[in-house]
């Protein structure tokens, strides 16, 4: 309600559409033989039926060739996907190419082409190390829909800024935004300075002109950096809640010595870096010695951040180290940096096949920003406000202590053993058989042990039990998966990072 | 399980006013459909002009603009005039028109009830009731029974529009969230005469008042006049005592396996206690789990009805508002433990100051506490529908939660659920002024349940602060103790505020 959501879109051209941008500026031969078009056949998950896949679907991006014969482009042109063709400019042959390395949140990849033959009469271009400059130029290259040849579109950067990466949602990193002319297809393609990759053009700002960003180089490095050792670990997160002290009684309450500066951490994410190790009415003054000031950010080369910029910039493995006042004391606490766990999925998931399990008919889902998106249109209002309350408040209101995970008895699919409560839909599980629900994996345990007579199912709320013939229930169970064209009763994602 | 008494989401766009006058075309149809002159109900009914004006619940310290509507009522004995709550609440004047003279009386409420939606007005003026005979009131009508929609046109001549009921049930009223015996009438309000509650005749008697009209299915509701009597006899020397509530939630039990698993005999047949309500008639009586058999002697069948001796099945909620006031013992059945055992249950008013988020505030002060620019008040049904026609969805989605799934459940720790709402900025408050819509947790260290608690922590600042806790992550918002009241008085003359706190104790 009282949010302003700045609405962006990913550029990968979906079908036939826009006119083409297509104006060839200064750039020579080499440049153009780095620059390729990729054409993704994608299928997205079925979170209404999470047992099979959604239609196919194409998409077309662009990328560049660099160093080691690697193609660098956005996840979003690569995602979910398929089958991958990779095109050059001259050739006019499809190559197969295969996704190595995917950061949803980062919104990058790497292509491998398997046939080496494909690299001949190419190049790689390198990047600049530097972030370019406020109103300097740059060149866009790219395969825009609208035709079949390369474009190249001229602009200056308008803007450096933090912005939500749209693809996966999940969180903000730096952007260059630019005022050239981007389009569908362009999402990939390499902006270029001084015949340098400077950023990777991946999406504009929604009803706004000329407003396109670009991913740049400290987000690059942080994803090559970070598949180095041959897994993606994405971001990690120190999960801190701090609360700014810009009141002078909020300060004298919480005894900030004078000439001193900081916030004071109002709560911590479970799953997160920071958890165990920094507690709720901490004080930090410094994060890896950049003083914090009261509004939570600190300077950087005399520009001024939030104080997670920190964490962004360092990879899993790393560590914080922070001044903080404790119990009146000030120390240093060091914080291992960790992968997050994560169980309730708040982002767009891609690549991961959803999880359920399909018992008598009744599934059960965990929810998930994917399961709300079912919802469609505008889930976060349409959606329901049981499932919406779960969602949102999850660690804000601690639901997440009680229910690790949200189990969701989803719907029902009617046979005869189920027929009362083919009606039942969206409710958050509370009980199996007088078992606590904190998973899906313990709900299934909790059918599995049932011995007696009955399986029931209780729900968060004034909601009578479901009582369910056990006998009945198991005997039937296949017919059931057999009549609906279900090949699986369940799919659980490795728990790798539960330990 | 389809008997469940779940809070439905309500909009308020039910009443459609149509002005288009097709006299000609409603005059046919009412030759149709008369069958009994309209002579005995020669002054009926009577006009009421209501201005109201309701409270800005997101700025509780104002009020919004004054409006006007327009509404009928009929003349009772004993100088009363009866009408719908909605008609006359949150009025600020009222002025009773009758069509033998052209003149307004005032009119003042003396009894209304939000609940089954009905109100009493009179008149202090005697020379207002001289030439005006009181309605009759009757209780029984039959389904496809032709029954006339009376209004007045603008020339006070009485029109009957004809209509027909259709059906008999037990549903939601327009405020309340409860149900109560209700008709439903195929009626065609087309040249409706731009007023409300228009007085149902059957056979020249009083058959009941409208509550609502549905011009794309040209539907009414009509309160019964058995509603109405039990309202009116419901209004003692002591005071009015309202109607008693059920104080559960029962849920429709048809399943086999949960019989089974209840252990039922054969043929014993009841709803499924879900949930009692603290304090309610049925708390001490009834159980979570219970298989409620019959009640009053009524036995209920699995889907929750009963066998009306007149009007055939009803929704078993109709036998405690219907035939009983609060006071009044009855017995229950049920099965429980795997036998089945009678109690008695004293009935009680369930008013909606016994809701955790109340379903209206007009009739009750709307209280509020400005400090330090917060503004805390109690979350209600009418905070909520200030975020406009689509609140059902749009408001923030804790509340809505709360509102849908939980808003009768108050609990010993939580009677109400205590809101900051906004912050009028101010310096006191720099750096907060960005908090909004949270719910207040503590105060001072001490747990907030009611808006009083907020008031009584106030007085014990923590050494030389005030400290607020929200349940959100848990944040929390320091004041300065010292300088508050010089801070409230800055912000109540910056903002136009003459009241910084509005607390009924």
């Amino acid at each position: 309600m009282k949010i302003n959501r700045l609405v962006t879109v990913l550029l990968v051209a979906l079908g036939a559409g826009m006119p083409a941008a297509g104006k060839a500026g200064n750039d020579t031969e080499r440049i153009r033989s780095a620059i390729v078009k990729i054409r993704n056949v994608s299928q997205r998950a079925n979170y209404e039926a999470p047992w099979e896949d959604r239609d196919f679907s194409g998409g077309r991006g662009s990328g560049v060739i660099i160093s080691g014969n690697r193609i660098l482009t956005s996840a979003h042109v690569v995602s979910d996907s398929k089958y991958l063709e990779i095109e050059k400019e001259k050739s006019g042959t499809p190559y197969r190419g295969v996704v190595s390395f995917i950061g949803h949140d980062c919104d990058l990849a790497l292509i491998d082409v398997l046939d080496p033959t494909f690299f001949e009469e190419t190049t790689s271009l390198p990047f600049s190390q530097e972030i370019p400059e406020l109103g300097s130029l740059v060149l866009v290259y790219g395969f825009p829909s609208g035709g079949r040849r390369i474009s190249v579109t001229r602009g200056i950067i308008s803007r450096i800024d933090y912005t939500r990466y749209s693809h996966s949602g999940r969180d903000y990193h730096l952007i260059l935004q630019i005022d050239a002319a981007i389009n569908p297809g362009n999402s990939g393609g390499p902006v270029l300075q001084d015949e340098k990759i400077v950023g990777i053009a991946f999406q504009v700002v929604k009803k706004s002109e000329n407003v396109g960003h670009v991913i740049p180089i400290t987000v690059i490095n942080h994803f090559l950096d970070d598949i180095e050792d041959g897994i993606y670990d994405g971001y990690p997160d120190l999960g801190i809640i701090p609360t700014r002290l810009l009141n002078p009684a909020y300060r004298d309450y919480v005894g900030l010595p004078k000439g001193k500066t900081g916030v004071v951490i109002s709560d911590l994410i479970p799953g997160h870096s920071a958890i165990d190790v920094i507690h709720p009415g901490d004080l930090l003054l410094s994060i890896d010695g950049n003083p914090i000031r009261n509004d939570g950010t600190i300077l950087i080369d005399d520009k001024s951040y939030q104080l997670e910029e920190v964490v962004e910039r360092k990879q899993v493995g790393d560590e914080v180290v922070f001044r903080l006042i404790r119990d009146g004391e000030e120390i240093t606490c060091r914080v291992p940096l960790k992968k997050n766990v994560e169980l309730m999925k708040s982002w767009k998931e891609y690549e991961e096949k959803p999880e359920y399990y399909l018992f008598g008919g009744l599934l059960f889902q965990p929810l998930s920003l994917e399961y709300l998106k079912t919802w469609r249109g505008d889930w976060w209002n349409r959606a329901d406000s049981r499932l919406l309350y779960y969602f949102n408040y999850y660690n804000r209101d601690k639901l997440c202590l009680a229910r690790p995970e949200v189990i969701l008895l989803t719907r029902i699919l009617a046979a005869p053993v189920n027929q009362y409560y083919s009606g039942l839909s969206d409710l958050v599980v509370d009980t199996v058989n007088g078992e606590k629900i904190v998973s899906l994996a313990s709900l299934i345990s909790a059918f599995a042990a049932q011995t007696g007579d009955f399986h029931i199912i209780e729900f968060e709320g004034d909601l009578p039990p479901c009582v369910l013939n056990a006998r009945r229930l198991k005997k039937e169970n296949l017919r059931i998966l057999e009549r609906y064209g279900v090949s699986q009763d369940r799919y659980l994602a490795p728990r790798e990072d539960k330990n | 399980m389809s008997y469940i008494n779940i809070l439905g989401l309500r909009g308020e766009g039910q009443r459609v006013v149509i002005t288009s006058i097709l006299l000609l075309l409603s005059l046919v149809c009412g030759a149709v459909h008369a069958q009994s002159t309209s002579e005995p109900v020669k002054n009926v009914p009577v006009k009421l002009y209501v201005t109201y004006q309701e409270t800005d619940y997101s700025s509780p310290w104002k009020k919004k603009k004054a409006n006007s509507r327009l509404g009928y009522g009929c003349v009772l004995p004993d100088r009363k005039i009866l009408t719908t709550a909605d008609i006359v609440k949150d009025a600020t004047m009222i002025k009773v028109e009758k069509n033998t003279e052209k003149k307004y009386y005032r009119g003042r409420i003396e009894v209304i009830d939000y609940d089954v939606d009905l109100a009493i007005v009179t008149v202090d003026d005697d020379s207002f009731f001289n030439d005006l005979n009181p309605v009759e009131l009757e209780e029984r009508v039959r389904i496809d029974q032709p029954v006339k929609f009376l209004v007045l046109e603008e020339s006070e001549k009485i029109r009957a529009i004809p209509g027909e009921i259709v059906k008999v049930s037990v549903e939601k009223y327009y405020l309340s969230p409860d149900s109560f015996l209700t008709y439903g009438a195929a009626v065609n309000f087309e040249d409706r005469g731009g007023g409300w509650s228009e007085p149902v005749f059957s056979g020249g008697k009083l058959i009941g008042l409208t509550m609502s009209y549905n011009s794309k299915k040209q539907y009414a509701t009509i309160i019964p006049t058995s509603i109405i009597k039990h309202f009116l006899d419901a209004i003692r020397p002591e005071g009015y005592i309202g109607f008693p509530y059920h104080g559960f939630i029962g849920a429709a039990v048809r399943d086999p396996e949960f019989k089974r698993y209840l252990h039922l005999p054969p043929g014993v047949e009841g709803i499924y206690i879900q949930s009692v309500f603290p304090d309610g008639s049925a708390d001490g009586t009834l159980k979570e789990g219970d298989l409620l058999l019959s009640i009053d002697g009524f036995e209920i069948d699995g889907d929750g009805y009963y066998e009306d001796p007149f009007w055939g099945k009803l929704d078993c909620r109709d036998i405690f508002s219907r035939f009983h006031y609060p006071g009044d013992t009855i017995e229950v059945e049920f099965f429980r433990n795997g036998a089945v055992d009678r109690k008695k249950m004293r009935l009680k008013r369930f008013s909606r100051s016994d809701y955790l988020i109340p379903p209206y505030s007009c009739g009750s002060v709307t209280e509020y506490l400005i400090v330090g620019g917060l503004i805390i008040q109690e979350l209600t049904a009418d905070y909520l529908k200030e975020w406009g026609e689509k609140w059902g969805t749009k408001a923030n989605k804790k509340y809505l939660y709360f509102y849908n799934y939980h808003s009768r459940s108050p609990e010993p720790g939580r009677e109400r659920i205590v809101i900051l709402n906004k912050i009028l900025p101010d310096q006191i408050n720099l750096g907060y002024q960005r908090m909004d819509e949270l719910v207040v947790a503590e105060v001072n260290g001490r747990p907030v349940s009611r808006l009083e608690d907020v008031v009584e922590a106030l007085e014990q600042p923590e050494n030389v602060h005030h400290r607020f806790k929200f349940e959100e992550f848990g944040r929390e918002l320091i004041l300065p103790a010292d300088t508050l009241s010089e801070a409230d008085r800055r912000i109540g003359e910056q903002y136009g505020i003459g009241e910084m706190r509005r607390i009924i104790k």
